[in-house]
C-alpha cells in the first residue's frame, strides 16, 4: 500500500491519492430517480379509488363486513 | 474526532443536541395521537397501535426528508452547519422510529396468521401489477434494510475499515430509501387516506429534496478555474475572503482546493478532508485548525497536518498575494508538508 501511494504522488501528485468528491454522482442518481419517482406518484395520485377497497378480500367477506 | 474506540461520539454540542432532538419526537408524537383522535368523525375511532404507526411512519418520514435536505441547505446557508455536523444522530434515530413502525405494523396487520408474518408482507396481497392495490408494505420494507445498513455502518470503524470511498457510496443508499419511501406512501396511506394534508407532504417532500439537491449538484458544476501564464489561479480580492473561511478553486487536474484566511494570513490546502472526503472549503477555522465541516476531523493551516496525537494529512499548496490579490499555485506537496502562509500586509 506505501509503495502504491509513493507510486501514485510520483506518477499524479499528492493529490493522485485522494478521492475526489461524489456531488456529480449524487447528481446523476437523482437525475435517474427523480423522473421515476415523480411519475409513479403522479400515477398514484391520478388512479385512486374513490372510496378505500381491498380488492384482495374476496366479495362475499366485503358483503358481510358492510 | 475522536482518538479511541468510542461506540457513540457525544460532544457537548451532540449531547445537547439529541437532548432537543429527543423531546421534539416525544413532542411530535404526543401530538400527532391527540390530534387525530380529537378530529376522529364522530362514532368512529382508531386504535391506539394504528395512531402510533401513522405517527412513527410521519415522523420517520419527515426526519428523512429533512436528513436528505441538510446536506444541499448547508451548502446554501452557513446557518445548517450545525445540523450536518449532528446529522448521523439523526439518522440512525430515524432508522429506530422507522423500525418501531415496521414492528407495529408486522404485529397487527401480519401477526395473527399462520404465516410467519415477515413471508406475509410479502405474499399476503399478490398484486403486485396493480397500482392502487400494490403490496406497497414491501417498498417500506426494502426501504428499511437500507436504513438498517447504514445505522449499522454508520461509526467511523465501519468508516476506517471499509474506505471513505466505499463508505461514502454505500451511504448513498439513503437517496433510493427515500424514493422507495415516496412510492410506499403514495401507494400505501394516499389510496387509503383522502386527507389532501397526506398528499402535500408527500409532494412537498420529494419536490423539496430533488429540487435542493439538483441545484446545488449544478451549481458544483461549474468551469475548472483556468492558470495564468506563470499557472498560478486567481483565487480573489483580500477585501472578497472572509475570515476564518475558505474559498473553493477547482484546477482542470486534480482535486479542488480551499484557500483560507486566518486574519492576515492566507493559507490553501487540498478540499478533500481525509476522513469521508468532506468539502473542507465550506468549514471554517477553529482555534487555529481548518475543521471540516462534516465531523470536525482538523487540520493545521501550515503543514495540513491533524494536531497530535491524530495522525491525518492533506496536500497543502502555495499561495502569493499580488496588488491585493489572492493567488494559488495548483501543484500540490505532498501530503503534511509545511507551506508557509501569506501574509496580507506584507503583498507585493
Amino acid at each position: 500500500m506505501a509503495a502504491h501511494a509513493r507510486k501514485v504522488v510520483r506518477a499524479e501528485g499528492a493529490t493522485g491519492l485522494m478521492k475526489r468528491a461524489h456531488r456529480r454522482l449524487h447528481l446523476a442518481i437523482w437525475i435517474i430517480l427523480a423522473p421515476i419517482m415523480f411519475l409513479i406518484l403522479i400515477l398514484a395520485i391520478m388512479h385512486r379509488p374513490d372510496a378505500p377497497v381491498n380488492e384482495v378480500l374476496p366479495n362475499v367477506l366485503i358483503e358481510e363486513a358492510s | 474526532m475522536s482518538h479511541d474506540y468510542k461506540a457513540v461520539q457525544w460532544t457537548p454540542f451532540k449531547a445537547r443536541f439529541d437532548r432537543w432532538m429527543l423531546a421534539g419526537i416525544a413532542l411530535y408524537l404526543v401530538l400527532f395521537i391527540v390530534i387525530g383522535e380529537v378530529n376522529q368523525p364522530p362514532g368512529e375511532s382508531i386504535h391506539p397501535v394504528q395512531a402510533m404507526i401513522r405517527a412513527t411512519g410521519t415522523l420517520a418520514f419527515l426526519l428523512l426528508t429533512f436528513i436528505l435536505c441538510i446536506g444541499p441547505l448547508a451548502r446554501l446557508s452557513q446557518r445548517f452547519k450545525p445540523f450536518l455536523y449532528n446529522r448521523r444522530h439523526l439518522g440512525v434515530t430515524t432508522f429506530f422510529i422507522a423500525f418501531i413502525h415496521a414492528a407495529l405494523v408486522i404485529m397487527w396487520y401480519h401477526g395473527f396468521s399462520e404465516i410467519n408474518p415477515l413471508v406475509s408482507i410479502f405474499i399476503s396481497n399478490p398484486r403486485y401489477e396493480s397500482l392502487s392495490g400494490f403490496p406497497f408494505e414491501t417498498l417500506g420494507f426494502a426501504a428499511l434494510i437500507i436504513m438498517f445498513l447504514m445505522a449499522a455502518t454508520s461509526h467511523d470503524f465501519w468508516n476506517a475499515n471499509l474506505g471513505p470511498g466505499v463508505w461514502k457510496a454505500l451511504h448513498m443508499g439513503v437517496y433510493f430509501a427515500h424514493a422507495l419511501l415516496v412510492i410506499h406512501i403514495a401507494l400505501g396511506a394516499i389510496q387509503f387516506n383522502k386527507s389532501p394534508i397526506y398528499v402535500g407532504l408527500l409532494a412537498a417532500s420529494a419536490i423539496t429534496v430533488v429540487g435542493l439537491h439538483v441545484i446545488t449538484g449544478i451549481a458544483a458544476m461549474r468551469p475548472f478555474d483556468e492558470a495564468d501564464k506563470e499557472g498560478w489561479l486567481k483565487v480573489a480580492a483580500i477585501n472578497e475572503m472572509e475570515d476564518s473561511r475558505a474559498k473553493i478553486i477547482r484546477p482542470s487536474k486534480g482535486e479542488a482546493i480551499a484557500i483560507f484566511r486566518d486574519g492576515d494570513k492566507i493559507s490553501a490546502v487540498s478540499n478533500v478532508c481525509r476522513h469521508q472526503g468532506g468539502p473542507l472549503g465550506e468549514g471554517k477555522i477553529v482555534d487555529g485548525c481548518i475543521t471540516c465541516p462534516w465531523h470536525g476531523f482538523q487540520y493545521r493551516m501550515e503543514d495540513g497536518q491533524s494536531p497530535p496525537p491524530f495522525t491525518e494529512k492533506i496536500a497543502t499548496y502555495a499561495t502569493r498575494i499580488i496588488e491585493g490579490v489572492v493567488y494559488v499555485n495548483p501543484k500540490p506537496n505532498a501530503p503534511g508538508a509545511p507551506q508557509s502562509p501569506s501574509q496580507i500586509g506584507a503583498s507585493v
